[in-house]
């Protein structure tokens, strides 16, 4: 790779022990959730109530919520802010573009975020061997992971880059989008709810839920990026 | 409706046929063009929580009508408001100015929510009415008598239970064999039944099969040259009129005018010297009883022995040296054998210590790989690549892990059935049982190659929906099940026929060995098949169609003459070991049929065998991930018949 805001990235993603904690803790949490909602009850027990285990629906739950928490954290650098090149250094101190700076960032984040998520399809086809699920029920609910997290990881960039100094304001702006995020539209808005939608995988409703859950995000990706573009327009006028 | 109950015993058949048309009219439910005539169970009466035969006449003197004819049974809980709806359905055409009947045979469990009957052509519903059932639902035994007289009311004083003796027109008997299983006795009293169909014969057959008992009595009517298509029913071969002086059989003082034949197969009861006059003779679990003379009529109208000898017809315990070894039919809401089957400890989810093992060494070589110093600071990329390598290859080895382990599919259909044919004879009693397991929200149809098999479903746990509604569709040569299967995951259906299943053979003992000589004259390949009788064991092996084997092996001790003789093998003991070494589905559903064997009164003889097929022949539209049947051939053999 090229590109020195992906090679700094990566460098910085595998090698930071901070980081290679929240691999650690991630896979961890996992493998406690996935082994705390295993069945315990025969296969008829499910059928005789006419479902399957929800292995799959919460492990997926639980890969969207901790990736979102992870993701949104790493979009604004948290974890690593010291070890970064700030925007300003990017700017103004190498040749790189404003363009090229936000397309390094976006590109990161996506590979990170499919990384990480890779990281969990061993427990999320081990919950999906024993939930009934359609392998294209699978992919949408992945599709659907892949977008929110990605689309936090775009939020924390966002918040970094307007809150870079006043790190109290960003934490609490971190939490709160997540919590925005998530737990309002579970009642208020279901079928844009992430997880109102992976709990509902497996039902009739669920693939246009999905695909229409899916380009509702990816067009928040695409507004938020505009909106970081200019963002940092204004950060390399105000500089020179 | 006591309307359609014929009291009185001395009435004519044209006033019987009279009331009958009455009957239909008071049905009549016009439209424009089209007239509705309905004729529910037999003249109108139903027995309570058994099939019957539901007819409906269609006069078109419009256009030409092409549409769906549809029959709608809601059951469930009116209480609970948690009903679910089967629905009987057949295509209809109906050309200008014609009239058509259709038959339908129905399970009539409750009669608190009325039979919604209902024409669509062209998707516009043409016609539609609901009958209300409560009057026409009896709990009393129903006799039925084809007669030219009502001449057999007495019948019902000589039953143990209160019971109703119906006259039935010829027409309206059903085709199928399972419209007669409310019919406690059926009697075909000296009548010419020229009008009978092939259809409504076989029907007879196989309900007799199933159990039925049918008395054929003798006169002028029943040699009539016209009443071929009852030959079948009877055991004798019908030779002609013949009077018998004072016969000592019967104790009877007087000439007697009788039917005389020459036997067939079957026992003689009474007889006068070569003249067999009444003939009792099993077919499959039922009995044929041919009486060569008309009982109701003189010298036999006072005939003193005519109560005795038509309690003993009418009664179970009759039956004498041929008790019934068929196995017990678990009704109403037994478990099925294929719930049995997804208990069994084969068809459990992989164990927790399974996925400890898996989630150990996933995250122990995550952790070598991402925390250690395998290619630090040096090609980060690789690294990158072969942590997520390691990720990939731990989903796939888990996926396939997982569901090696565990029987789940996205979609199955499992059938197993038990077959029950009968030693030297043509036809076979199947029970089977039907599974739908699937996480699609879609229709699924089913077409089953027995036109005549009559579907029910088993709801678990009484959880009765609206989502558990179906559809049965007659056509001309099979029955379509269709099913939605919603937010259900799994349905189960008993699916119970009558095949053709020829099976015979013979016993020859020798010196201290037996031969076996078995035929299969079926288009089944029966396999693993094996003689059980008294402690031993006759392994037969595979039987394809067509196959005669011959097998010798020890002789069969007699048990009455052989008090030391080895008890009963336990059907576990036969195939017990091999079962378990095979696992899987397979063998268990092998022993689910097994083990509804066990702890039942089996023959003392019996052959047992396996057939892979779906018995009756299943085929599905849409793709099914998983489709497994086994069928158990259980053939019971008297050692009065077989041997």
């Amino acid at each position: 790779m090229k590109d020195p805001i992906v090679q700094e990235g990566m460098q910085i993603y595998f090698y930071l022990n901070r980081i290679r904690n929240i691999y650690f803790h991630y896979l961890l949490i996992l493998a406690v959730i996935l082994f705390l909602v295993w069945p315990g009850q025969s296969f008829y027990y499910y059928l005789d109530f006419n479902r399957h285990p929800l292995s799959f629906q919460i492990i997926s739950i639980a890969t969207l919520i901790i990736l979102s928490f992870y993701s949104i954290r790493l979009g604004a650098q948290v974890y690593s802010h010291e070890d970064f090149h700030t925007m300003a250094e990017w700017l103004n101190l190498t040749p790189t573009t404003a363009a090229a700076l936000l397309w390094g960032k976006i590109v990161l984040s996506f590979f990170h975020t499919l990384f990480l998520l890779t990281l969990s399809l061993p427990f999320l086809l081990a919950g999906l061997s024993i939930s009934g699920l359609s392998i294209s029920e699978f992919y949408f609910s992945l599709l659907v992971v892949f977008t929110a997290s990605l689309t936090c990881r775009i939020i924390g960039l966002l918040l970094a880059a307007i809150l870079a100094e006043r790190s109290f304001l960003l934490e609490l702006s971190l939490m709160l989008s997540l919590i925005i995020l998530y737990i309002p539209p579970i009642s208020l808005f279901p079928q844009a709810s992430a997880i109102a939608i992976l709990l509902n995988a497996g039902r009739s409703s669920f693939f246009p839920v999905a695909a229409f859950f899916s380009v509702l995000f990816l067009t928040a990706i695409v507004l938020v990026r505009v909106r970081f573009y200019f963002i940092i327009l204004k950060a390399r006028k105000e500089t020179f | 409706m006591a309307g359609w109950k014929v009291q009185g015993g001395s009435g004519s058949l044209l006033l019987n046929l009279i009331l009958l048309l009455l009957l239909a009219s008071s049905f009549t439910l016009s439209a424009s063009d089209l007239a509705v005539d309905l004729m529910l169970g037999f003249n109108g009466f139903i027995k309570l929580g058994s099939r019957a035969p539901v007819s409906v006449s269609l006069m078109n003197s419009g256009k030409g009508i092409s549409g769906e004819l549809k029959l709608e049974l809601q059951q469930g809980s009116l209480f609970q408001q948690e009903l679910y709806t089967v629905t009987y359905s057949r295509k209809i055409e109906l050309p200008a100015n014609s009239r058509k009947r259709y038959s339908f045979v129905l399970p009539f469990e409750s009669f608190t929510l009325p039979l919604r009957v209902s024409i669509t052509s062209m998707d516009r519903k043409i016609f539609e009415r609901e009958i209300d059932l409560k009057q026409h639902f009896s709990r009393d035994q129903l006799i039925l008598v084809l007669s030219r007289r009502i001449s057999l009311d007495f019948l019902k004083a000589l039953s143990a239970k209160p019971a109703r003796v119906i006259y039935p027109h010829p027409e309206y008997l059903p085709e199928s064999w399972c419209g007669y299983e409310g019919v406690d006795l059926l009697v075909l009293h000296d009548i010419s039944l020229a009008h009978i169909r092939p259809v409504q014969v076989r029907a007879i057959e196989e309900w007799l099969y199933c159990g039925g008992r049918l008395v054929i009595t003798g006169g002028v009517h029943i040699l009539s040259r016209d009443n071929s298509p009852i030959e079948e029913l009877l055991p004798v071969e019908l030779l002609g009129i013949e009077v018998l002086d004072r016969p000592g059989a019967l104790e009877l003082p007087e000439k007697l005018a009788f039917v005389n034949s020459r036997l067939i197969s079957g026992k003689v009861l009474f007889g006068e010297e070569d003249t067999p006059l009444i003939v009792r003779q099993k077919r499959g679990k039922g009995f044929v009883f041919f009486m060569a003379f008309n009982s109701s009529e003189a010298p036999l109208s006072g005939w003193p022995g005519k109560i005795a000898l038509w309690q003993q017809m009418i009664s179970r315990e009759s039956t004498g040296p041929y008790p019934d070894h068929g196995i017990e039919e678990k009704r109403g809401d037994g478990e099925l054998l294929l719930t049995g089957l997804v208990k069994n400890s084969e068809l459990n989810y992989p164990p927790h210590r399974v996925l400890l093992g898996f989630l150990l060494g996933y995250l122990g070589l995550q952790l070598l790989l991402i925390g250690g110093s395998l290619l630090k600071k040096r090609r980060p990329a690789l690294k990158w690549l072969l942590v997520m390598a390691l990720s990939f290859l731990f989903s796939a080895s888990g996926y396939y892990l997982f569901n090696q382990l565990l029987f789940r599919e996205e979609t199955a259909l499992i059938s197993l059935a038990v077959i029950e044919p009968s030693w030297q004879q043509e036809l076979a009693q199947v029970k089977g049982e039907l599974a739908i397991i699937s996480s699609h929200d879609r229709d699924y149809q089913l077409r089953i190659a027995n036109k005549d098999t009559a579907v029910t479903q088993w709801l678990p746990g009484h959880k009765l929906k609206p989502a558990y509604s179906f559809e049965v569709r007659r056509q001309s040569d099979a029955v379509a099940l269709i099913v939605r299967m919603g937010e259900l995951r799994a349905r189960y259906f008993r699916l119970d026929s009558v095949i053709d299943l020829p099976i015979g053979g013979e016993i020859q003992k020798g010196e201290g060995t037996v031969t076996l000589r078995v035929e299969n004259g079926s288009s089944f390949t029966i396999s693993g098949a094996v003689l059980v009788g008294r402690g031993s064991i006759f392994k037969i092996g595979a039987l394809p169609p067509g196959v005669t084997k011959i097998t010798t092996g020890p002789f069969l001790p007699d048990p009455a003459a052989d008090s030391t003789a080895a008890p009963a093998l336990s059907l576990k003991e036969i195939y017990g070991s091999n079962l378990q070494e095979r696992g899987g589905l397979e063998s268990g559903m092998k022993e689910a049929l097994l083990a509804s064997l066990t702890g039942r009164e089996l023959a003392d003889i019996m052959i047992i065998g396996w057939i892979k097929e779906p018995v009756p022949a299943i085929e599905t539209e849409g793709s099914f991930l998983k489709r497994q049947n086994i069928s158990l051939v259980y053939l019971p053999i008297n050692s009065g018949e077989g041997f």
